[in-house]
């Protein structure tokens, strides 16, 4: 039988790091993230990994980048301010399509806010806070065990599609302790573009961005026998700096298209008690949690209410939104913050059924009687 | 110090990739002879190439990554030394390079310089000093000498400059040097002895900038200025020899074999000569070139590795 534990949301992400195959971990301390580091100085050692406390967020992201390249699995965490100072790295693994993987704890902000207390208000900031146009992919997990699963899923996801994965969770999530069964192995190798192989004596010159719209080029290694060039400026299949209009097209569109041709393996949306529902509630995190109980509370009151939980948040699950739009009455977007991620479902909707949300960005969590009283509101018309 | 090696310019072309040719360095700048000497120091010290990362910053210097062919890495305005300090520490048997200038290592960059100077991690540092910003246009750096000339401080700056080997040596580096573009040779020496040391090397190399910094201030053409940069400094051995240095400046780590000053060193002919150009120094005195400071200290990833924090393995093990 599998070892049952109490485990802390932060824990439960170092441990599923760990064992997931990341070997490198540079972090600088900021609540409510911290944890995860503690745990990664002590669960690293032990398994012949490196753990390195950085001078600042954006030297830890810039280690992991590094460490990377050297072949090995990375990831750093972090929260709302340290978060903000990784963007230009973020940015950079995002072109030079480095794998590695970024926890962000969210606490409220902006600034230094408020550093012990939760919210959700870096939804826009995980998916536009960098520039230029990139592609990301984001996962929101809504308990301690899925914080493990997809802890594991960012690793897989990162090599699979040689792209940052962000980890984005509130501080509720990181620090509520909850039973979890430890699993006894985790599929972290989603077979993918990162090669841990040398290279062979009669090999073509090494490409490393050297792939067709849709394909990932494998990555290698420094020190493994290729030599190649990786750079933040815009650069052609061998890696070279190019200011060439149509490479640099070629570039975007093959950036896009490693994650546009393959939603269907990204985006995971959970659906609950959606099929029947008058009216669709969207959350994500620990707000979700709020959800299930105010649409239990509803249903029991003889309100047909769902609940549509987006698991990938970046790329956003536009057509499971836009499917419950089509189906519902209404739908109601809760989130701790003033509004960012009902921005992308109204967009999803697209006027197919009326969007209402429930904010609040004040440090403390949303109740489930927040969420039910939207639920209760006297329905719109039917637009149909 | 071993008389550098000489290897023919032929040969040294196998190091370079001619496919990303023509480069963009200006007539008369001293980035390409620095750039020269460094792959001598490589080839001398023989390191195999597959095993021979170079991580830059932002800025004309850091450009120089993409020329040659080893595994490179242009990264981030300031931050090479974090990517740098990241793969060395998961693969300590790569001799890892970091490129970067005055004002990518010293202004945006100073912070992650300093910290990978304190752990002493393995990276051999080349700051690329041409006491301004050559890339974005000639701005203020925190190298240009005081009254001098820049497009930001068109009346002439008013801040103090960073002498970046005594703030290497203070912050913890065991190798510390500083060479010239004028004295390629010497340089090469220099960069032997960091290429070989264990530990955090830094040599700091006394560039020119004619397009910016030397049109603003009227300093001549290129080799008006290396040549003015080379009267304007002064070897730091024969001046140990005559006990010239200032007492203030001499900065020695306790219990180091060799510590010696890395400060300003006062030299009666530095004063008399006042030559008309320029080097980014304090007016006045000569700036000291050559081994600045050694001292002996663990290197980083060999802590690591031993106290078991080390995901290090063979070359020869399968990944």
């Amino acid at each position: 039988m599998a070892e049952v534990r109490l485990v802390q949301g932060n824990d439960a992400c170092a441990r599923a790091a760990v064992d997931a195959g990341c070997r490198f971990y540079a972090g600088y301390p900021i609540t409510p993230s911290s944890e995860i580091a503690e745990t990664m100085a002590r669960l690293l050692p032990e398994v012949g990994g490196v753990f390195v406390q950085m001078e600042d967020e954006m030297a830890s992201l810039a280690a992991c980048i590094g460490a990377s390249l050297g072949g090995v699995r990375a990831m750093t965490a972090t929260s709302g301010p340290g978060f903000s100072l990784m963007q230009e790295h973020i940015g950079f693994a995002a072109l030079a399509e480095i794998p590695c993987v970024i926890v962000d704890v969210m606490r409220g902000g902006p600034s230094t806010g408020l550093p012990t207390a939760p919210s959700q208000g870096d939804l826009l900031q995980a998916r536009w806070g960098t520039h230029g146009d990139h592609p990301i992919v984001v996962l929101a997990p809504g308990s301690v065990r899925e914080i493990y699963d997809l802890t594991a899923r960012a690793f897989a996801l990162a090599d699979r599609y040689r792209t940052p994965v962000i980890l984005l969770y509130d501080e509720v999530l990181a620090h509520l302790r909850e039973r979890m069964e430890l699993p006894e192995a985790v599929e972290a190798d989603a077979g993918g573009a990162v090669m841990r192989t040398r290279r062979p004596p009669d090999a073509r010159p090494y490409r490393p961005y050297d792939a067709a719209p849709g394909d990932v080029a494998p990555l290698a290694s420094f020190g493994d026998g290729f030599r190649f060039h990786i750079t933040g400026l815009a650069h052609d299949a061998r890696g070279y700096p190019t200011q060439d209009p149509a490479e640099i097209a070629a570039m975007h569109h093959r950036m896009h298209a490693k994650l546009e041709h393959h939603l269907d393996e990204i985006v995971e949306c959970e659906r609950w008690m959606l099929d029947d529902a008058d009216v669709a509630v969207v959350a994500i995190g620990i707000v979700a949690r709020a959800a299930r109980e105010a649409v239990r509370e509803a249903r029991r009151q003889g309100i047909r209410a769902g609940l549509l939980r987006p698991v990938t948040l970046w790329p956003f699950p536009a057509d499971a939104v836009r499917e419950a739009a089509r189906s519902a009455r209404s739908m109601v977007v809760a989130e701790m913050n003033l509004g960012q991620m009902i921005l992308e479902v109204e967009r999803a909707a697209a006027g197919a059924t009326e969007v209402r949300g429930v904010r609040r960005a004040d440090g403390e969590p949303i109740m489930p009687e927040e969420i039910l009283r939207a639920l209760a509101a006297p329905a719109p018309a039917v637009r149909r | 110090m071993s008389a550098p090696v000489s290897t023919p310019m032929g040969e040294l072309r196998r190091y370079l990739r001619p496919e990303m040719m023509p480069h963009l360095l200006c007539p008369g700048c001293g980035h390409g002879i620095v750039l020269q000497a460094l792959l001598r120091a490589i080839d001398a010290v023989g390191l195999d190439r597959d095993r021979v990362a170079v991580v830059a910053g932002i800025g004309c210097s850091s450009r120089l990554a993409g020329y040659v062919d080893f595994c490179t890495l242009h990264a981030t305005h300031g931050r090479a030394p974090a990517f740098a300090t990241g793969l060395k520490l998961v693969r300590p048997e790569i001799t890892v390079i970091v490129i970067t200038g005055d004002g990518d290592g010293l202004a945006i960059g100073g912070n992650h310089l300093i910290h990978a100077a304190r752990r002493n991690i393995g990276l051999f540092t080349l700051l690329f000093n041409n006491a301004i910003y050559g890339m974005t246009g000639g701005q203020l750096a925190p190298t240009t000498p005081p009254g001098r000339r820049a497009s930001t401080a068109p009346a002439g700056n008013v801040e103090p400059p960073f002498d970046a080997c005594q703030l290497m040596a203070a912050a913890g580096a065991t190798y510390v040097a500083r060479g010239l573009a004028y004295e390629p040779g010497v340089l090469q020496g220099l960069c032997e002895e960091g290429l070989r040391h264990e530990g955090f090397a830094f040599v700091e190399v006394i560039s020119d900038c004619p397009e910016y910094y030397g049109r603003y201030n009227a300093l001549g053409r290129g080799p008006e200025m290396l040549q003015a940069q080379r009267r304007r400094t002064a070897a730091v051995a024969p001046l140990l020899d005559r006990k010239a240095r200032l007492p203030s400046t001499v900065m020695a780590t306790p219990g180091s074999p060799a510590a010696t000053p890395a400060g300003v060193i006062a030299t009666p002919e530095g004063r008399k000569q006042s030559p008309p150009g320029d080097v980014p120094a304090p007016v006045g005195s000569a700036l000291a070139t050559g081994v600045l400071h050694r001292a002996s200290r663990a290197e980083f990833t060999r802590v690591c590795r031993n106290s078991g924090l080390h995901a290090w393995r063979s070359p020869e093990d399968p990944r």
